[in-house]
């Protein structure tokens, strides 16, 4: 075995992850090659994923938006615009994103290498070219970072033509009349409410009562409410018979319940498998676990020293900002620094329209853990003043709290602009708040953030109206309390 | 009436008949989908919708508009009238059809949009037929004889002018427009590369699989528009290997 060039590291996968593990041992001094299978650096975040969807929901707000304020605006869409538009700003974005990660890699010194890689051994990995010519890279720490793809089900026939995928569902050339979308989960409700958006007739079905089923409820239930208001449909507890397509113009969906659904194209989102073919795992004695996601330990090591797995690969939550994260402790790790406190609070975020997200535990989760001593305070949207102006009334903050600390337990929003908003309630819960804070220190107005405010208010009145409670009876005490949260 | 004009006509006449028989007659023909494409997008049948894929126009015009559409474009079309050269007609579109089912493939495996694909696929030589059209009738009106040698010279030097006029006059759909003029020089294209790549590696496949006695498989695999691509050695042997079913798949539509 000839070794071309030697590292200190390899880092296999060029998403979100991959690019974090580089630049952080770059900047602790060590000689680093990435490598990807695609010409272009990014992975799946750019190319399929994150950055492409977030940027079709972006352009389909802004659509959206001057197309309901044709008075204000006194403008209107050429019919024959959408998609054109859409694909040519989305090019445009990847573009522009693909090259400036490209350059700032270079500038840090990172050797990238085009081609597929196979683990060797626990410091060997063997590249092939596009040519099929092979050579090996030798490194003392290897991390895999080689992400996810679609899952897809053996009965359901994915063509990417009439069947889509995630991957293959944004190379479609024009809007169809309808969608339909196997699934409830984050990808599934994402697209879904985008599309219908976009004037799209979508049915959704899942298994589940409700998408997005491990959000708080009444955060899904606006989500529904939007997405029913924007014409889209949720079918839950419902599981397909059969799904095929018509061969001529139709995708037709046999369900269960007997509903049969018949649209132009549809979108299957049943979760994501791990990206491991032709790594050589099964050779190193790794057994692989659930849809293929590689086993490590709490510093991203799997069983053999020195060989890494960050993000999709090891599993959920499959969150670009999990795996960065991820991808800096491996690195720590390998060089005996302290990575810090081990982190708890991840925060969710869904891009839904309009978006959802989430961070500390849920209702269900705290009455688990403290019984009746919680109380929940809610901001609605219609009543922050910077909703009112942007037009998001709909949307709801609620904040979970412990009624004898008041220390912030959980927070959790639907409203545009929900995954930004979410850090505010991230930092106090870090910091071991208790709701006061938001009421003992300035925040901007109008902003969204006041929706904190608000919610905090509600948790002091509930708070003091149980202090001034005379003792009741035990009946008593169990209607007002489910009365008061 | 024209041979396709009058199986249309049947087709939309015959309550019997499925829609799924004209959505195979209109993608198995690059005139007729060109056409279709022309009309369909044109002031009297456009509701508002920019028509740019077959399948689109299968769901939007339905049967009886799309039928309508079918009967005008292959009465009036002078596509399949080139007397004494059917038999260079025919297999010309059939390389149209094969390069479109390879387009598919190619688009398949590389999860881009496999409607678009095939469209460009059997759209970009359509300068061909039109060329052979004309040849047929200037060697008429001249009273003159071709060999064989001389068309396919003339249809060489020709074609690609004629397709990319075609293209932009009859106001075909812009990814239409780039890689029909655009898919020789694939790198050079100013917007939908990767889509000219494709119809490159499609129409070249499909010279492939109709004519395999002019080609070494371990020299057409080295073709650079694969790495263009990104398709390592096996992702072109798998593409290879889709020969037996896109085969099946011409002849299947074949008209």
């Amino acid at each position: 075995m000839n070794i071309e060039e030697e590292f200190d590291l390899i880092v296999i996968g060029s998403g979100p992850g991959g690019q974090k593990t580089a630049i952080q041992a770059t900047n602790a001094g060590l000689k680093v090659a990435l490598i990807d299978r695609e010409r272009k650096v990014g992975g799946t975040c750019v190319h399929h994923g994150t950055i492409p969807s977030k940027t079709l929901r972006e352009a389909a707000l802004t659509i959206t938006t001057l197309r309901r304020n044709p008075d204000v605006f006194d403008f209107k869409l050429k019919d024959d615009m959408e998609v054109s538009t859409l694909m040519k700003r989305l090019d445009s974005v990847l573009g522009s994103y693909t090259d400036f990660i490209s350059e700032y890699l270079t500038s840090q010194g990172i050797s990238y290498f085009h081609g597929r890689a196979s683990i060797s051994d626990a410091n060997t990995v063997s590249l092939t070219t596009l040519k099929g010519s092979s050579s090996f890279l030798s490194a003392k720490y290897i991390v895999i970072a080689t992400g996810s793809k679609p899952r897809t089900p053996s009965d359901i026939e994915v063509d990417h033509e009439n069947i889509l995928d995630s991957d293959s569902i944004l190379s479609m050339i024009y809007l169809p009349r309808s969608l339909t979308v196997v699934g409830g989960g984050v990808i599934a409700s994402e697209y879904a409410s985008i599309f219908s958006l976009l004037g799209v007739k979508v049915t959704m079905f899942d298994r589940t009562s409700r998408p997005l089923i491990f959000m708080e409820p009444e955060c899904t239930e606006k989500f529904l409410n939007h997405f029913t208001k924007n014409g889209g449909e949720y079918i839950g507890e419902a599981k397909y018979e059969s799904i095929k397509w018509d061969s001529v113009s139709q995708v037709i969906t046999k369900l269960d319940n007997g509903t049969v659904i018949s649209s132009d194209k549809m979108l299957v989102a049943q979760g994501r498998i791990a990206n491991t073919q032709g790594l050589g795992l099964e050779d190193l004695g790794i057994e692989l676990g659930r849809n293929g996601a590689i086993p490590v330990d709490d510093n991203y090591q799997t069983s053999i020293e020195g060989l890494y797995a960050v993000g999709d690969v090891i599993g959920p939550p499959s969150l670009a900002s999990v795996s960065m994260e991820q991808g800096r402790r491996a690195i720590c790790h390998a060089l005996g620094t302290d990575p810090g406190s081990k982190f708890e609070l991840v925060p969710n975020g869904i891009y839904a329209v309009p978006e959802l997200s989430s961070v500390g535990i849920s209702e269900d989760q705290a009455r688990e853990k403290y019984g009746n001593d919680i109380i929940i305070g809610r901001a609605s949207f219609d009543e922050v003043a910077r909703g009112q102006i942007a037009g998001f009334k709909d949307g709801l903050l609620k904040m979970i709290a412990d009624s004898k600390t008041l220390k912030i337990l959980g927070v959790h929003v639907v409203a545009e602009g929900a995954t930004d908003l979410i850090h505010v309630g991230e930092m106090a819960i870090l910091n071991n708040n208790d709701v006061r804070v938001f009421l003992e220190n300035v925040m901007n107005f109008p902003t969204l953030g006041e929706a904190y405010r608000i919610a905090a208010l509600n948790i002091i009145t509930k708070h003091a109206e149980r202090l001034a409670r005379k003792p009741e009876s035990r009946i008593q005490n169990l209607i007002e309390q489910a009365e008061l949260n | 009436m024209p041979r396709v004009a009058s199986k249309v006509f049947t087709l939309t006449n015959d309550p019997n008949s499925e829609v799924s028989d004209l959505s195979k007659l209109i993608h198995s023909d690059q005139s007729i989908a060109s056409h279709v494409l022309r009309i369909a997008n044109s002031a009297a049948y456009g509701g508002g919708e920019q028509i740019v894929s077959l399948q689109q126009a299968v769901t939007c015009l339905g049967m009886n508009l799309l039928g309508e559409v079918a009967i005008a474009v292959s009465v009036q079309s002078d596509l399949f009238k080139a007397p004494g050269f059917e038999a260079q007609i025919t297999q010309l579109l059939r390389h149209a059809l094969a390069s479109a089912s390879y387009g598919k493939e190619i688009s398949r495996k590389r999860r881009r949009n496999v409607e678009g694909q095939f469209l460009c696929g059997l759209l970009h030589s359509v300068g061909k037929p039109i060329t052979v059209q004309l040849i047929s009738t200037i060697t008429k009106e001249k009273d003159l004889e071709l060999d064989k040698k001389s068309v396919a010279q003339l249809v060489g030097a020709f074609h690609r002018k004629i397709a990319a006029k075609v293209a932009v006059d009859w106001k075909l759909p812009e990814q239409l427009q780039v890689t029909t003029i655009y898919y020789k020089r694939y790198e050079s294209a100013p917007s939908f590369r990767e889509e000219s790549a494709a119809t490159y590696l499609s129409q070249l496949l499909a010279s492939w699989i109709i004519n395999p006695a002019n080609f070494k498989v371990n020299e057409l695999i080295k073709d650079p528009v694969f790495g263009f691509l990104n398709f390592y050695p096996d992702d072109a042997e798998d593409l290879l290997n889709k020969k037996d079913h896109v085969k099946t798949m011409v002849s299947a539509m074949e008209i």
